[in-house]
């Protein structure tokens, strides 16, 4: 069934925006899993930020991840190929990007930060895919993907960035129209 | 014999009136919704906000007398049209400013449960922090991540916020 579709990773910050509010971005989000005849993935480093942050309790409490698991339009992938030279190596170059793009000192970048970018090189080069979608709210991320990983001998059409409102219009929706 | 009037519309006076606005989310509310809705009736912002009409009055003119808004018409009904707040606050190293932004994070308390956690968790200062934050996270210059680590807080809290700003900041 996998190999040769589109692979999506979705990044905590789109999975946080979708928590924030009952259950209509996720459901927009499951929408989207169905339309086109995929699985989410998230990182193994994503999931536990929207499952076991400390704050978890004072914002959102809701279980709509472990849900979406079980429904089977989401799942958890394993850790970046670390051992990997090209996947380890592209996460530094994503980390090095990213505080550069921030304009910060590189150590308040961390490079599991970069999983999405390194996980996504890894399947191109396995030949899991041959084309990967990154959504992430996190513009500098999104920007590491698209710029980095043709350098590693993929087409730009093989990588593309999509922010959340992209992928579906309601997660970029205003929950105060009145402020329109 | 004339006697000259006092001019509210000092700094000193516009700026009490606008530590008042910061602490009175409905007033904060009207405030943002005749900013984005220029030539406003009182009726409204009653209509539209759910606010009593006697809290609308009394709002209107709270706001009127400092400037932040004025009417925009000769007729009536009268209609309203906000002006600019622009206060730098310093206090030692620290500069925050009032903006009509700053006003309207705080009004969306009302009806954003993050935003109003937020606030009760780190302050209105935590909150002008966060919507520096939110200004650097739509131009594409920062992550959730980094903002977690500046400001010592949790990833998904700095997402919580950054998401919950981000309309404020789009425009």
């Amino acid at each position: 069934m996998e190999g040769d579709g589109v692979v999506v990773f979705i990044d905590s910050s789109v999975l946080i925006s979708c928590g924030r509010r009952e259950s209509t971005r996720f459901q927009a989000l499951a929408r989207e899993a169905r339309q086109r005849d995929t699985v989410f993935r998230i990182s193994p480093q994503v999931y536990a930020e929207v499952t076991s942050d400390p704050a978890l309790d004072t914002y959102i409490s809701d279980t709509a991840v472990d849900e979406a698991l079980q429904e089977g339009w989401m799942k958890v992938t394993g850790s970046p190929a670390y051992s990997e030279s090209d996947v380890s190596t592209v996460m530094d170059q994503a980390r090095n990007f990213i505080a550069s793009s921030s304009n910060r000192a590189e150590d308040v970048v961390e490079k599991a930060d970069t999983e999405i970018v390194g996980l996504a090189l890894e399947m191109l080069l396995d030949g899991a895919t041959d084309r990967v979608i990154v959504v992430t709210n996190d513009i500098p991320l999104g920007e590491a993907s698209e710029s980095l990983i043709p350098k590693y001998g993929f087409d730009d059409e093989q990588i593309m960035w999509l922010t959340g409102g992209e992928l579906a219009d309601e997660i970029a929706e205003d929950f105060v129209p009145e402020f329109d | 014999m004339a006697t000259r009037e006092a001019n509210w519309d000092t700094p000193l006076d516009t700026g009490g009136e606008a530590f008042e606005l910061l602490g009175n989310s409905r007033k904060a509310w009207i405030y943002t919704y005749v900013y984005h809705h220029p030539s406003t009736t009182i009726q409204n912002i009653v209509e539209t906000l759910d606010l009593p009409q006697r809290t609308v009055y009394e709002y209107v003119e709270d706001l009127e007398a400092p400037g932040f808004i004025e009417q925009s018409n000769d007729g009536r009904p009268a209609e309203y049209t906000a002006r600019e707040i622009d206060l730098q606050l310093v206090e030692g190293d620290a500069e925050r400013q009032i903006t009509p932004e700053l006003v309207e994070a705080i009004a969306r308390r009302i009806r954003d449960d993050d935003i109003d956690t937020y606030i009760d968790r780190h302050g209105l200062d935590g909150l002008a922090v966060a919507l520096e934050y939110a200004r650097e996270y739509v131009d594409g210059s920062v992550t959730h991540q980094i903002m977690a680590r500046e400001q010592d807080i949790s990833p998904l809290e700095a997402g919580v916020i950054l998401d919950a700003l981000r309309p404020v900041v789009e425009d």
